[in-house]
C-alpha cells in the first residue's frame, strides 16, 4: 500500500508540473494538433478522387485520424526527453539514490503528463472531429470498453518504447536522434499516417508482429469498427505479451546501462 | 572586410564543431542514420499510398518526392550548419548567452554556430539521391533560366528556413519554460510544404504563402520547375522572401535580447 502512494504522488506531482508551465502546456498540444491539420487535406484531396481505398471510406478514414491525432498526443514531447535528458545532464544520480523503481516512477510520471494532456487532447479531438464533420462514433458499449482497453495498452506500449530508447542514451550522449528514429518507426509502423491495410503484403505483415500497431493501428480501427470482433480478444493478448516484453527488455536494458554508467560531472 | 570576417569566423567554428561530433561516434553514426531513416519512411509512405490511388490533383509521385527530396536536402544543410538555433532556449535558461555577448563576434553568428546536427549530413545525402531518382522519373524542360534558378533556390530556401526556425527558436524570450515546443510546432508546420498547396484551404494557402512563407521552398518552385501554372515565374521571388525573412527574424531576436536578463547565479 505504501507503495502505491509513493507511485500515486509521483502522478498528482506530474500533473501539477505539466499545467503549471500553462504556455507550454497548450502550444504542445496545438503542434500535435498541426501536423495532423497537413495529412488530413492530404487524405481529404486523396478521397475526391475514389471513395473506398484500402477498405476504408471517407468517414472510416476521418475517424482513424482521428483517433491517430488522440492517441500520437497522449504521450507528447516532455515525456520523450525526460529520461535522455537525466542522463544527459547526470541528473540520473540523483534518480539513482532515490527509493524508487524508475522504471516504475516513469511510468507514473508519464501517466500524470497524460492525464493532465489527455483532458485538453480530448477536447481538441472533439473540437477536430465536429471541424471536419465527423459524425459517426462507435454505437456499441462493448465498441467503447474495447476501445479504452486498446488505448491503454496503446499508452503503456508507446511509453515503454519511448523509454527504452530514452535509456538508449547512455551509450549515446544525446536523446535527439534516437527520439527521432524511435518517432520515425512509431509514426510509420504504428500506422499513425497511413492505416496498415494500406500497405503491401510484406510490409503489412511485418507491422502485425511489431508492437507499434497497438499505438494507433489497433484502437483506431476498433473505434471506426473495422477489427473483426473474432481478432480483437487475440490482438489484446499479444499486446498484453509485447507489454511483458518490452517491460523486462527495459529492465534488461537498465540492468546492462548501470553496469557502464558515467555521470556527468564529478 | 566584415563580412570575410564573418566566412572565415563561420568556418572555423564549424570546422571546431565537425571535430567535437567526432568525439563521439556513436552519436554521430546514429544521427546520421536516422536523418536516413525518417526520410526514406517518408517516401515509402508517398509510395504506399500512390500505390492505392489515382495522381493528386494532378501530382504524379514522383513529382512529390521531388518536393520532399528538395525539402529534406534543404533541411540537412540548414541543420548541418546552423543547428545551434536550437539551443537558444538552453542558452537563455542557464545564462549561458551571457558568454556571447561579451565576445566582439555578433552573437547571433554565435548561435548558429553553437552546434551543428550531424543528422543534417545524412538528410543531404538522401536527400540529393531521392533528388537525383525523382529527376529521372519525372520531366523538366530545362531551359537555361531553370538551371539559374536551382543555386539561388537552394541558398534561398535554406535561408528561409533558417530565419524562420530562428526567429521561432527566440520565443524562448518571452517563453521561459525549460521544455519550449513553439519552435518546434513552427517547425512542423513546413509539413504544410511538402504537399501541393492547393490541398489546402484558403486561409492555410495564405497562412502559408505569407505568414510562415514554406511554400515557397517546395510548392512553388516545383510548380515552375514542371509548368504547371501559368503564373510559374512567381518562384523567383524566393530570394526576396529570403531576404524579408531575415530582416523580420533579426529584429525579433533584437527585441528579444532587450528583454534577456541573465538568470545570476
Amino acid at each position: 500500500m505504501a507503495v502505491m502512494k509513493k507511485y500515486a504522488r509521483h502522478v498528482l506531482c506530474a500533473i501539477q508540473e505539466t499545467t503549471a508551465y500553462r504556455a507550454s502546456y497548450f502550444i504542445n498540444i496545438v503542434s500535435q494538433f498541426v501536423s495532423y491539420i497537413a495529412i488530413f487535406f492530404l487524405w481529404r484531396a486523396v478521397y475526391t478522387g475514389s471513395s473506398v481505398i484500402g477498405g476504408m471510406d471517407w468517414s472510416d478514414m476521418q475517424g482513424y485520424l482521428l483517433i491517430s491525432l488522440f492517441t500520437s498526443a497522449l504521450i507528447s514531447g516532455s515525456s520523450e526527453f525526460r529520461v535522455s535528458r537525466a542522463i544527459w545532464t547526470g541528473n540520473i544520480a540523483v534518480e539513482l539514490v532515490r527509493p524508487v523503481d524508475y522504471q516504475t516512477a516513469n511510468l507514473s510520471i508519464t501517466v500524470g503528463n497524460g492525464i493532465a494532456e489527455g483532458v485538453l487532447v480530448a477536447a481538441i479531438g472533439i473540437v477536430f472531429a465536429l471541424l471536419i464533420g465527423f459524425a459517426a462514433p462507435p454505437a456499441s458499449p462493448v465498441t467503447w470498453l474495447c476501445f479504452l482497453v486498446a488505448v491503454a495498452c496503446s499508452f503503456i506500449t508507446k511509453f515503454l518504447i519511448v523509454y527504452i530508447f530514452g535509456l538508449f542514451t547512455f551509450w549515446t550522449t544525446g536523446g535527439m536522434g534516437l527520439s527521432w528514429l524511435r518517432r520515425g518507426l512509431t509514426d510509420f509502423f504504428s500506422g499513425a499516417i497511413i492505416p496498415l491495410s494500406f500497405f503491401p503484403g510484406w510490409l503489412k505483415a511485418a507491422a502485425d508482429v511489431l508492437p507499434f500497431r497497438g499505438i494507433v493501428s489497433v484502437p483506431a480501427t476498433i473505434f471506426i469498427g473495422r477489427l473483426p470482433s473474432s481478432q480483437i480478444l487475440l490482438t489484446f493478448a499479444v499486446e498484453a505479451a509485447w507489454i511483458a516484453a518490452l517491460w523486462f527488455f527495459a529492465r534488461l536494458v537498465w540492468y546492462f546501462a548501470m553496469r557502464k554508467v558515467t555521470i556527468h560531472g564529478g | 572586410m566584415r563580412l570575410n570576417r564573418t566566412v572565415f569566423l563561420f568556418s572555423r567554428f564549424l570546422a571546431q564543431n565537425i571535430k567535437i561530433k567526432l568525439e563521439y561516434k556513436a552519436d554521430f553514426i546514429i544521427m546520421l542514420f536516422s536523418g536516413a531513416v525518417l526520410q526514406i519512411l517518408g517516401v515509402m509512405f508517398l509510395g504506399v499510398l500512390y500505390s492505392r490511388i489515382p495522381p493528386i490533383q494532378g501530382w504524379m509521385m514522383w513529382e512529390i518526392v521531388l518536393i520532399l527530396a528538395s525539402i529534406f536536402f534543404t533541411e540537412g544543410v540548414v541543420s548541418f550548419a546552423f543547428e545551434g538555433m536550437w539551443r537558444i532556449v538552453r542558452l537563455i535558461n542557464l545564462g549561458d548567452l551571457d558568454r556571447f555577448l561579451l565576445r566582439p563576434v555578433s552573437p547571433i553568428l554565435q548561435i548558429l554556430t553553437y552546434d551543428i546536427g550531424a543528422h543534417g549530413i545524412g538528410n543531404m545525402i538522401t536527400g540529393l539521391i531521392l533528388c537525383v531518382i525523382a529527376l529521372s522519373r519525372t520531366q523538366i524542360l530545362w531551359t537555361w533560366d531553370r538551371i539559374l534558378y536551382l543555386p539561388v533556390l537552394i541558398v534561398s530556401a535554406a535561408a528561409i528556413r533558417t530565419a524562420i526556425s530562428f526567429a521561432a527558436n527566440c520565443s524562448g524570450f518571452w517563453l521561459t519554460s525549460f521544455y519550449n515546443a513553439f519552435p518546434l510546432m513552427v517547425h512542423q508546420m513546413a509539413d504544410f510544404a511538402k504537399y501541393p498547396t492547393t490541398l489546402f484551404t484558403e486561409p492555410i494557402q495564405f497562412f502559408i504563402t505569407v505568414v510562415l512563407p514554406y511554400a515557397f521552398i517546395g510548392y512553388i518552385p516545383a510548380v515552375y520547375l514542371f509548368n504547371k501554372q501559368p503564373w510559374g515565374a512567381a518562384a523567383w521571388l524566393v530570394p526576396v522572401v529570403a531576404v524579408w525573412c531575415i530582416v523580420i527574424a533579426r529584429a525579433v531576436f533584437y527585441r528579444g535580447l532587450r528583454r534577456y536578463d541573465s538568470p545570476g547565479n
